[in-house]
């Protein structure tokens, strides 16, 4: 496959930006981080291969639907639900503290899968409720109510004690 | 509209960042793969040309670099194991030393009738 240099670097400078919420968001879903992984390259590959035929305006939001609709796919094949692997690491936690990345994970985990998408969507890949509505094919006001309960679940399961973790 | 306890949440929520995944499997074109194949051939001359301007470690480097006590013992003396601890304890360091020893050994042919502690002890079978 031969691809034109500048429109390739392009693809990697996006895959650079946007890549490690891309996958967390894939993982967020399967709970497997090596089918997250491929689901991630599949959406980049075929970026690629169709080259810069595809006019798209908003580049961030359109590679999180594509990815999530990658990942659907790949679950549809599955037909199983992957339980949360604690040795795969998501995140790099705030002064390598892997245990609070353990319990973040675990927290995070145990969300309904439509809470879950909404908090990585907002909180790493920074996208707006707007954004996010269109990406997961929900309102607004839906995408708002389930980060806002999804907020709360947190809070709570790290943040037992009032606070604790705005002081951290 | 999230409150200030929420932003709060959000920002040590975003402390922790997310793994960064593998590079992507792709094939680079031509003048890509031109521009990434000039890079690793300058850094191999760069190297090479470090590794020529370079002293050798010749024989009379290796007298320079060592004290005249060192010189003394590996010109006169068959390397023995008092020879290689005084080796040891008058050079500046123990790879020096061991440099002098190996220099020695080489050049220095021992008296008829006599024989090299080391070669001595290289005959022995030991069990470790």
């Amino acid at each position: 496959m031969r691809l034109p240099d500048k429109y390739t670097f392009e693809i990697e400078r996006v895959y650079r930006d946007h890549g490690a919420a891309l996958l967390l968001f894939a993982v967020a879903i399967t709970g497997d981080r090596g089918r997250a992984q491929d689901a991630v390259h599949q959406v980049f590959l075929k970026l690629l291969a169709d080259g810069a035929r595809r006019q798209i305006v908003d580049m961030k939001a359109y590679l999180f639907r594509c990815v999530h609709n990658a990942v659907l796919n790949e679950i549809k094949v599955w037909q199983r639900s992957v339980p949360l692997e604690d040795e795969s690491v998501w995140f790099t936690p705030p002064e390598r503290d892997y245990s609070a990345e353990l319990n973040f994970r675990r927290a995070l985990f145990v969300l309904p899968n439509d809470q879950r998408k909404v908090v990585v969507l907002h909180v790493w890949a920074e996208l707006t409720l707007s954004q996010m509505a269109e990406i997961l094919e929900i309102g607004a006001n839906t995408a708002a109510s389930r980060y806002r309960y999804a907020l709360a679940k947190l809070r709570e399961a790290m943040c037992p004690k009032e606070d604790s973790c705005a002081r951290s | 509209m999230p409150g200030p306890d929420d932003e709060r949440f959000e920002q040590y929520l975003k402390a922790f960042q997310p793994i960064a995944p593998q590079p992507l499997p792709i094939e680079r074109s031509g003048r890509a793969m031109m521009a990434a194949l000039a890079g690793a051939a300058a850094v191999l001359v760069v190297a090479a040309v470090m590794l020529r301007s370079r002293p050798e470690p010749n024989q009379s480097s290796q007298r320079e670099s060592n004290p005249p006590a060192v010189e003394q013992l590996t010109n006169s003396q068959p390397l023995t194991i008092r020879t290689a601890n005084a080796m040891l304890a008058q050079a500046p360091s123990a790879k020096a030393a061991i440099d002098s020893a190996a220099w020695h050994s080489q050049k220095t042919p021992l008296p008829q009738g006599k024989r090299s502690a080391l070669a001595e002890l290289s005959k022995e079978k030991t069990k470790l």
